[in-house]
């Protein structure tokens, strides 16, 4: 039993991630009422007229006086923000200035009337999506809403008070909210500041107290008001004991689904599940099963408005689509763990449970198991609704019924020419097998129409007595019965199998697309994807589709160069940009900003938006749910693509990072040393010539100088070699390639160390012949050097350097070999490694020299290796390849 | 001390200032001093000093902008000293208008042979058409070169790349300049022709071509005869 006492880590992490969101976020503060006049706009004033007076950034968003005194007196001791003119129809309408207020970002805004619809054109349709976005830029609000105004309250108040309710806030507003107060006033004296015309004045007056106050609606709306809180007080407790595990947090792991059609009464199955989920502190989903059937304008925008309403509620929203109603969500409930289901009362005739195999709540409780199912009864215009769904199916063309009419007439003829062979009663046979192939061609209004046109031919000219509908004989009643019976219920058989074809193909398509489209992001280089991604969306879509990603400037740029150009106007950019840093869908087909002509969809990674999804819609129908939910699941699958390779990129930067942290660490240790060595013998040297006894003697002073000189020379090479493995590390080193003649470079880099190399005979292997090559004078001279010199410093003094060049092919090779102890096997890669070093390498030597050989050889597409000398010591070769030498002009001799 | 070459030394670093004019003095030059470029332009325009060393490495207005500014009034001999190893520095300072480099660090009795030539070019504004190099003798009027006294048979080529770093004797050429003049202003990037030309004419003038005494390399910028 310690189970149910365990906190739900589920919740728990809401909890954590609640917490979180509100340090970024900005506080709500709702002040509420029953109804208008209460006083919340004054209540909201004076608290915020309160901040202002502890110091606080306070303003006025938007605040309507209603020509109250008392209130207009509040409104002159705070700042108001200026409002913003918005043309609509001529006339001027002023609206809170939203992007005003974000630029000037105070502490606190002022927002009265949070159920608002703002004017055409505005950046939200409702003022409670400004007040979402001035709370996610950190601005507290504090604003004022009537309870009618509640989503889930609508319905009661309208059924109160029978005025309907046009504007609503959801009710995740309020649960958003950080206070809720109830502005509470007695009906009785709301009633009397109405008479002293306090509340409003005139005519306006005397309409309002027809509809809403009158006592006994007060009352209710009061209880309703008040309900509302006490609900939230309940659940902030609940909240609380859910985080610290008290004992009493819920012990269920309930999750309520409903199922929602494009009917209007689905809102309050919606409503309903809401309030269940709510009373049950359970997460909900709504979904929509799609039976593939064509739906109409009217119905696919009220579909989107009843899902809209579920999501705003706080439904997680999903769309399938299935012929089998029953499959489709017991199957959801099954894969989502739901454990309660919100239906409307079904209304299927016997007839179309017998063709579905059951009627659905049949099927539903005889297959549920642990679900439990809500039933909710709809008012009466559903039935009307659902016969009017009916009528929009059986619509086919008119040149169907065309078809139609001319296939039984046709059949009809046949039989006239059959009958007298093998009697009338076996017409009814070919009626039978045409009607099956209409079937297979057909929609479902043609076939039941040739269904009952055939059987009337059938008894019209066939059946005795001829040319009357009369039937003589019951056999032949029970014949044509029988037949009417089988071709309605094949043709509406065929038709399920048809239709169910159609939504397993189109669901194939779209498995088939986005299975393109994460392959094509797993796979291949990024303008490739986005291309490929565009391409794919655009065609399945059927508009043009572009995916933009910010530059370095933050501006927006079009990653797709698809077959159209997709170029954003000025106010697309402006839609673009908002969805960008709000990480919401925008644009056409949305609530947010949806006067724009292109709809954007934010590539989401864990940290934000990526970049955008953008389609061009405008002039075609809205966005189906289907196409929409491909949408998002391209641009998910893009954003986690992006946010991959921005992660890879980084960690590639740290592992850099980390390497040339060690890089340092090591140049630290062996610098120190190589620098040290030849600034010892410098400062020793120059010591030792301040003698005077030094100074008289010239073979020692020569000595010592010529030491001095050396020491210099030495320093001076190991700084080159350490600027340029600076320089390869920052890949700022760029080889100038340039004509040059290996015989000569050989000797100009011997020449520059003949110092350094005079314990050691050179042999130099120069054939007169060399092709010229096309290298960095300097790389090879600094990677020539350096093998020489490590050459000196391995092979002990006396013995011979060979210095050789060599055409191999079609590449020339110089080599450097000693007869020094050479290098084992193993080690022979290894040696080229950064700060390897043999064991038992002299003092001295920072184990980079060989790394930048090769680096330097790479950097102009040559290569350096190591190999055994022909006497046992070691052999460098740097090899590169040669270019044909274009020859100079020929001249007369 | 009357006629003594005045010379005049912009460098920041004290060091390198203290070394010059040990060295320059030692060698019997008058020895200005700037450590900054506004100085040494001032200084410049004051005592019209003979030669000009120049650090290209100075702060605030860098050595670039100095030879410039310097340029644009003054034809006086410019010797740049840089750390600078990339070729292409070094050819961008020679057409600014520098007379020869010397990168650091560098042994002083190259810098002494350096600015003899400068002080040499700078005296001769008209060329002597016979110049002398060792045992070479070249009569830039005559077009014939002699070594040793016997006459070399050159290619009409060869000899005009002989005669152009000829004209400049002891001074770099810089490669462009030298494809420029000899082979026009479409060859410039053919730095081949001047390899296998460098080669020929070395074969029948050095007594050693692989190591070649008077006409030298100077990898990635250009040729230079070496002054007798």
């Amino acid at each position: 039993m310690a189970e149910i006492k365990r906190p739900d880590p589920d919740a728990l992490l809401a909890n954590l991630k609640q917490e979180e969101a509100r340090l970024n976020k900005g506080r709500l503060r709702v002040f509420m009422g029953m109804c208008a006049g209460v006083g919340k706009t004054y209540a909201m004033l004076e608290a915020g007229a309160k901040t202002r007076w502890e110091g606080m950034d306070a303003v006025i968003g938007v605040v309507e006086t209603h020509g109250r005194f008392d209130t207009a007196a509040l409104v002159d001791s705070l700042p108001t923000f200026p409002r913003k003119k918005v043309e609509h129809r001529g006339a001027e309408i002023t609206e809170m200035d939203l992007e005003g207020l974000l630029a000037r970002k105070p502490r606190l805004v002022l927002v009265d009337e949070l159920a608002h619809t703002n004017a055409p054109g505005s950046r939200h349709p409702k003022r409670w999506q400004d007040v979402l976005e001035l709370l996610d830029a950190g601005i507290d609000v504090y604003t004022t809403v009537n309870v009618q105004h509640l989503e889930s309250r609508k319905e009661a108040v309208e059924a109160i008070t029978g005025v309907p309710v046009r504007e609503t806030v959801p009710d995740s507003m309020l649960e958003r909210a950080d206070q809720v107060e109830v502005i509470d006033i007695a009906p009785a004296l709301l009633l009397e500041r109405l008479a002293e015309g306090k509340v409003y004045q005139g005519d306006k007056a005397v309409r309002a107290a027809e509809n809403f106050f009158k006592p006994d609606t007060l009352t209710a709306l009061r209880e309703i008001a008040l309900r509302v809180t006490a609900e939230r007080v309940d659940r902030d407790l609940r909240a609380f004991s859910a985080g610290k595990g008290t004992k009493g947090a819920w012990n269920t792991n309930d999750r309520v689904m409903v199922a929602v059609s494009p009917s209007p009464n689905s809102e309050r199955l919606v409503r309903t599940a809401r309030r269940l989920a709510a009373s049950l502190q359970a997460p909900w989903l709504a979904v929509h099963v799609s039976d593939g059937a064509e739906q109409s304008p009217k119905d696919r925008e009220q579909l989107r408005k009843n899902l809209a309403l579920a999501e705003s509620l706080g439904a997680e929203v999903l769309t399938t689509a299935d012929t089998d109603l029953a499959e489709a969500l017991l199957r959801l409930a099954a894969s989502r763990d739901v454990s309660q289901l919100v239906l409307g009362r079904p209304r299927t005739g016997w007839l179309g449970s017998l063709l579905s195999g059951g009627s659905l709540l049949g099927r539903l409780t005889r297959e549920a198991g642990d679900l439990d199912i809500h039933l909710v009864r709809l008012p009466r215009r559903q039935a009307r609704r659902l016969r009017g769904m009916r009528r929009v199916r059986l619509l086919a063309s008119p040149a169907q019924y065309w078809y139609t009419l001319w296939l039984v007439a046709g059949m009809g003829f046949a039989g006239m020419v059959a009958s007298p062979l093998m009697g009338y009663r076996a017409v009814g046979f070919l009626f039978l097998c045409g009607l099956l192939a209409l079937s297979l061609f057909n929609s479902l209004g043609p076939v039941l129409f040739g269904a009952a046109l055939s059987a009337l031919v059938w008894d019209y000219f066939f059946i005795p007595p001829k040319y009357t509908f009369i039937i003589s004989t019951s056999e032949d009643a029970l014949m044509i019965v029988a037949y009417f019976l089988a071709a309605v219920i094949t043709g509406l058989l065929t038709h399920r199998v048809r239709n169910n074809q159609k939504i397993l193909a189109e669901r194939e398509r779209r498995t088939d697309v986005l299975y393109r489209l994460v392959a094509a992001i797993a796979t291949g280089e990024r303008g490739d994807t986005f291309r490929a991604v565009s391409s794919l969306l655009g065609g399945a879509l059927k508009r043009p589709v572009a995916v933009f990603l910010p530059g370095p400037d933050g501006a927006l740029l079009n990653q797709s160069h698809g077959p159209e150009p997709f170029i954003l106007t000025t106010k697309e950019e402006a839609v673009a940009g908002w969805a960008l840093s709000t990480g919401k869908a925008a644009g056409w087909s949305t609530s947010n900003l949806p006067t724009s002509d292109a709809y954007f969809t934010p590539l989401d990674g864990r940290h934000g938006a990526e970049g955008l999804l953008a389609l061009r819609g405008a002039g075609g129908p809205p966005l189906s749910l289907e196409d929409e939910a491909l949408l998002k699941a391209a641009a998910q699958q893009l954003g986690l693509g992006l946010e991959h390779e921005r992660l890879r990129l980084a960690s590639r930067e740290a592992e850099k990072l980390r390497q040339s942290e060690q890089l340092h660490q090591a140049l630290l240790n062996s610098v120190s040393h190589e620098l040290r060595t030849p600034l010892t013998a410098l400062l020793g040297t120059a010591a030792a010539l301040q003698d005077d006894a030094t100074i008289s003697e010239p073979q020692r002073r020569g000595a010592l100088l010529k030491e001095l000189h050396s020491a210099g020379g030495r320093l001076n090479r190991v700084i080159e070699n350490l600027l340029d493995m600076a320089r390869l590390n920052s890949g700022v080193l760029e080889p100038q390639l340039d004509w040059h003649d290996p015989a000569e470079l050989v000797r100009l880099t011997l020449q520059r160390l003949a110092e350094p190399l005079s314990s050691h005979p050179l042999v130099l292997e120069l054939p007169s012949d060399l092709p010229l090559f096309r290298v960095d004078f300097r790389f090879m001279e600094h990677a020539l050097s350096n093998l020489v010199l490590n050459a000196a410093a391995y092979a002990p003094a006396g013995t011979p350097i060979t210095v050789a060049a060599r055409r191999v092919g079609e590449r020339l090779e110089i080599s450097v070999s000693d007869q020094g102890p050479g290098i084992p096997l193993e080690a022979r890669e290894r040696v080229f490694e950064k700060f390897y070093r043999l064991p038992g390498s002299p003092a001295g030597g920072t184990g980079l020299g060989l790394h930048i050989t090769r680096s330097l050889l790479k950097a102009q597409g040559g290569t350096a290796v190591v190999r055994e000398a022909a006497g046992g010591g070691a052999e460098f070769a740097l090899s590169l390849p040669l270019e044909a030498v274009p020859p100079p002009p020929t001249e007369p001799a | 001390m009357k006629n003594a070459k005045r010379i005049l030394v912009i460098d920041d670093e004290q060091a390198i200032r203290r070394l010059l004019k040990a060295s320059l003095d030692a060698a019997g030059y008058q020895v200005l001093e700037a450590s900054n470029g506004e100085d040494g332009l001032r200084l410049a325009a004051t005592t019209a000093p003979e030669m000009v060393v120049l650090d290209l490495g100075l702060p605030g207005l860098g050595g670039l902008a100095v030879l410039k500014r310097l340029r644009e009034w003054s034809r006086v001999p410019v010797l740049i000293l840089t750390v600078q190893d990339s070729e292409a520095d070094k050819v961008a300072l020679l057409d600014a208008g520098a007379d020869d480099y010397l990168t650091k660090p560098f042994g002083v009795p190259e810098l002494l042979a350096r600015l003899r030539v400068l002080e040499r070019h700078r005296l001769d504004v008209q060329p002597d058409p016979l110049v002398k190099i060792g045992p070479l003798e070249i009569d830039l009027a005559g077009h014939v070169v002699r070594k040793l006294g016997a006459e070399v048979k050159l290619t009409a080529t060869e000899w005009e790349f002989l005669q152009v770093l000829a004209l400049h004797a002891g001074k770099v050429v810089v490669q462009r300049e030298l494809l420029k003049q000899v082979w026009g202003p479409n060859a410039v990037e053919h730095s081949h022709y001047l390899r296998i030309y460098a080669a020929n004419l070395r074969k029948k003038l050095e007594d050693d071509p692989a190591e070649p005494q008077w006409i030298i390399t100077e990898p990635g910028v250009g040729y230079r005869l070496k002054a007798g």
